[in-house]
């Protein structure tokens, strides 16, 4: 058994190793803190951005790519890329009928090109 | 990524084939497998220190230190040490230690000590050996993990690798530390998360010190800071964060 002279502790670049091993971008690190704070009521949107330095836009980007991914995750592996887009497009228009049909009076101009779309992409008039 | 728990039941034959590989066990002297089996359930030893063998023995020309400690007082512990004789210099020791002990209902490890030499640093190594780790823990329903952050930055690089601070006194000398290094409208930010998290959480033991740690200007305070930290693996952002970069 030994005993350190020095405080035994986890080497600091071991977890260095780890961070830089890791799939996590410096900016997504970032905005899963900013996310953090805004959920446990530690800051404002405008404040957290601005303190963590992150633009409106890449926190939009960062939100949007986690949608998505918690999307791709619903699916099973085997489905097809089709499929796939058309059950999207399909909760995007739910997405937007909950949250604006009722303020926005031309809503279903977008939910029928949503509609659209997805017809075409079943139809393979648009290619994925 | 999820990691499924498998079940194991460690032999007799096994224990032997541990101290083939050069593992002393010290502490229990006999029926280890007994005691492992009933203190640490699922916990494939001979996988683990096999594997762990494989990725440290490797980086060091000099003969290793292989010790399991079993105790049995107070409560049940498992320690694994592996070193060099020269463990303690910073360029060229190695050194890997592991404990796990009983904390009341809940089975935790303390990542003791993990140092590399200078030569092995950055080669994926550490990565490996927590790949090895987790799934132990998972097998071993190991609650949570515990660190010290302390020395040479670590202070700040472990509270970005999302271990959250167990100790409030810790938390509050690094504030203390903070009020007079920061401008005010820097601390207010800092204060605020402090003060959110302990009035929602008096006797809270897992400050989220990440929240600092991502702060520009927190950086430097944080790396000569000396916290203990947790993962508490049954919560499930802490332990998902975590996963993220032991498994990519």
């Amino acid at each position: 058994m030994f005993s350190s002279k020095s405080i035994p502790t986890e080497a600091a670049y071991i977890g260095d190793e780890l961070i830089q091993d890791q799939q996590l971008s410096d900016l997504d690190r970032k905005c899963l803190v900013v996310r953090q704070t805004l959920q446990d009521g530690d800051f404002t949107l405008d404040e957290a951005l601005s303190l963590y330095e992150v633009s409106k836009t890449d926190f939009e980007s960062f939100i949007a790519k986690n949608v998505i991914a918690e999307l791709h995750s619903t699916f099973p592996q085997m489905q097809s890329s089709k499929l796939q887009a058309v059950f999207t497009i399909e909760v995007l228009a739910s997405i937007y009928k909950n949250l604006f049909s009722s303020i926005d009076k031309r809503s279903m101009y977008i939910l029928q090109h949503l509609q659209n779309l997805s017809r075409e992409i079943e139809e393979d008039k648009v290619l994925l | 990524m999820t990691i499924k728990p498998q079940t194991h039941s460690l032999t007799s034959i096994e224990v032997t084939e541990i101290k083939s590989l050069g593992f002393l066990f010290q502490g229990i002297s006999a029926f280890q497998d007994e005691f492992i089996n009933t203190h640490f359930a699922n916990c494939n030893l001979l996988l683990f220190l096999n594997q762990i063998d494989v990725i440290l023995s490797p980086v060091c020309n000099s003969s290793i230190n292989k010790y399991i400690h079993l105790n049995n007082s107070p409560l049940p512990e498992l320690s694994i040490q592996y070193f060099t004789d020269n463990y303690d210099d910073e360029n060229n020791g190695l050194a890997l230690s592991r404990i796990f002990f009983w904390q009341g209902e809940e089975l935790v490890v303390k990542h003791d000590y993990f140092r590399l030499p200078a030569s092995s640093r950055n080669k994926g190594i550490a990565k490996k050996i927590f790949q090895a780790s987790l799934q132990q823990y998972i097998n071993m329903d190991v609650k949570k993990i515990l660190v010290h952050a302390a020395l040479n930055d670590g202070g700040y690089v472990w509270a970005r690798n999302y271990f959250a601070a167990i100790n409030r006194d810790e938390i509050k000398q690094i504030l203390d530390d903070a009020q007079s290094k920061l401008t005010s409208v820097q601390f207010w930010a800092v204060e605020r998360i402090y003060h959110n998290y302990y009035q929602k959480n008096p006797t809270g033991m897992a400050f989220p010190i990440v929240k600092w740690a991502e702060l520009p200007f927190m950086k430097d305070i944080l790396r000569g800071s000396n916290w203990h930290g947790v993962i508490d693996l049954q919560d499930r952002e802490q332990f998902t964060n975590f996963i993220l970069y032991v498994f990519k």
